[in-house]
């Protein structure tokens, strides 16, 4: 496949998904950072994947201040950038579809993610307990309050 | 109907170095499913690390990894440079790659040593432990130890190599080359080491692109990632080098990866050497007065594939958030496809193939009685109990053959 033409790439995805996208912050060269809503998760990833053959690298939640955005890291080898897909979630009751239907490398992060910030994934095909399994409580987060919050020493 | 029987690999199984369990179901001798308990290590690292300074977080992900200690602090390096857009000096860009390589040839001699004693080969383990101490030797030379180098810092490196060792480490890694050919005559030449590997643990390139596995567990697939190669950092650019890629998508073809990977190591590092030597000395790294608010994707090979770090800052003095993806996260899931419908007798060679670094370095070696502090087993004991374990094993299987 011939490599993607970056220049335009923040239009191409704009024009295929119109609404879908609400955002796309490119701060360093290689890397860009594009906000979806979270109803357009699986179509957007399935681009990526099969269209685009992006590499999976990993998801990472992350607790903000009004509930939690999950970043999912994608790679193309041919030309070293990161594409990264952000969805936000709220504080209540979090809730997102599971991309490991579609692809195994997702897997072990989604659970993981579970474990750690509360945030389910619907439609996972082996929803069990990864790395909390008597290591702490299944409805104790660890994770799912911002740094900010637990640390007083911070300095500005 | 056959009667299923679980057998399990680990948690604490000496032979396994760290903590991981793994569940084989077997009908007879065949392996039919795979499952595993994870987390018997996990120290909440991400989480520490919003608590400790950028210098700080440095020697906690040193940390992680025993065996690959420098490639983690190489990639939260590169993200904290992408956050703070800082430049490296040159011959700090040296430093880092010949310390990436000269952990590359340890982690796989380390790994073609554990592989030869998987498969009954104690030469080969005595051997490749033996020429690893050279590597060894060159790291206390250059750094100070042996592991956990403590050598990066954000905008370079802690300590110069002065120009007068680069002729020591030269004669160094001429000694090693020797060793290298002879552990690769001996393992690829050997028929019973090819009866054993090949066809063995398959991996299918759709496989690879399925779990997303790195490193030379995808190279030996056929499919050339490298991020040296794709997304080029430290001096990898600035010298001559190849992608080490195999079809054979099977053990054998893993093994041929590594061993070939080492002596393009040994030429990397020759390489920046030479290159290195033209820099000026102590020009080791640039200050770095704060980091502005940002995120920041840090990528290194690692021996055992893509080592990802992503790291939010808010402009303070820590990470606000600091996710670490090691190249094992993705590479052990895939023995969900390589070990079943094979043997019990392989399962122990698949499950090395990908060169496993469960969550890193929680070794046991002794184990004291407190009251008396007395020793009650020694590392010796717990080998002689797990060769002791394997014979048990091999009897049952011929038993129940």
């Amino acid at each position: 496949m011939s490599s993607i033409n970056y220049d335009i790439f923040p239009d191409m995805l704009k024009l295929n998904f119109s609404t879908d996208i609400l955002g796309i912050m490119i701060r360093q060269r290689k890397r860009m950072i594009v906000q979806i809503r979270k109803q357009a998760l699986l179509e957007i990833a399935n681009y990526f994947l099969d269209e685009l053959k992006y590499r999976f690298i990993i998801a990472s939640g992350m607790a903000t201040d009004d509930g939690y955005d999950i970043l999912y890291h994608f790679s193309d080898d041919n030309t070293g950038y990161i594409i990264n897909l952000m969805v936000s979630l709220e504080r209540k009751d979090p809730e997102i579809e599971s991309l490991s239907n579609m692809i195994s490398a997702t897997n072990w992060i989604e659970r993981e993610i579970h474990e750690l910030f509360g945030i389910n994934f619907t439609n996972h095909p082996e929803m069990k307990s990864l790395i909390s399994e008597g290591n702490w409580s299944e409805t104790d987060f660890p994770y799912s309050r911002p740094a900010r919050d637990n640390i007083k020493s911070r300095k500005k | 109907m056959s009667k299923q029987a679980v057998i399990p690999i680990g948690p604490y199984h000496p032979l396994q170095e760290e903590p991981e369990l793994f569940k084989l179901y077997c009908e007879g001798e065949i392996v039919k499913d795979i499952d595993w308990e994870t987390g018997y290590n996990h120290r909440g690292i991400e989480k520490i690390n919003e608590s400790k300074t950028f210098d700080q977080v440095f020697f906690v992900v040193e940390r992680i990894c025993g065996i690959c200690s420098t490639s983690h602090p190489f990639a939260f390096a590169n993200a904290m440079e992408e956050v703070g857009r800082v430049e490296v000096p040159d011959r700090a860009l040296y430093i880092r790659s010949i310390i990436g390589e000269l952990e590359r040839i340890h982690s796989h001699l380390l790994w073609v040593g554990l592989a030869g004693h998987f498969l009954g080969y104690n030469t080969v383990f005595m051997w490749a432990w033996k020429y690893r101490e050279l590597v060894l030797d060159i790291f206390e030379k250059v750094t100070g130890n042996r592991n956990n180098y403590a050598m990066f810092r954000i905008g370079g490196v802690r300590r110069d190599i002065p120009d007068i060792h680069i002729k020591d480490i030269k004669k160094m890694l001429d000694e090693l080359r020797p060793k290298i050919d002879l552990l690769t005559g001996a393992v690829m030449d050997d028929p019973v080491i090819h009866a054993r590997t090949k066809k063995v643990g398959i991996l299918s390139k759709e496989d690879i692109i399925d779990y997303g596995a790195v490193g030379p567990t995808a190279r030996a697939s056929g499919i050339p990632i490298d991020i040296r190669r794709d997304d080029p950092y430290a001096a990898y650019s600035m010298v001559d080098w190849k992608v080490i890629t195999s079809d054979g998508c099977d053990v054998f073809a893993k093994a041929e990866v590594r061993l070939l990977e080492m002596y393009e190591s040994v030429s990397i590092i020759n390489q920046c050497l030479d290159k290195m030597g033209k820099t000026r000395e102590g020009d080791i790294y640039n200050p770095v007065k704060e980091i502005p608010e940002g995120t920041g994707y840090g990528r290194a090979e690692a021996p055992r594939g893509e080592v990802f770090h992503f790291v939010k800052t808010d402009g303070s003095n820590s990470p606000v958030r600091h996710k670490v993806r090691a190249p094992s996260y993705v590479n052990i899931a895939t023995f969900k496809k390589s070990c079943v419908g094979q043997t019990i007798a392989d399962a122990t060679i698949i499950l090395a193939a990908v060169d496993p670094c469960y969550c890193c370095t929680e070794r046991m070696a002794f184990a004291y009685d407190y009251s008396s502090g007395k020793k009650l087993l020694n590392g010796l004991d717990l080998i002689r109990i797990s060769q002791q374990k394997t014979n048990d094993l091999k009897k049952d299987i011929n038993n129940s053959l």
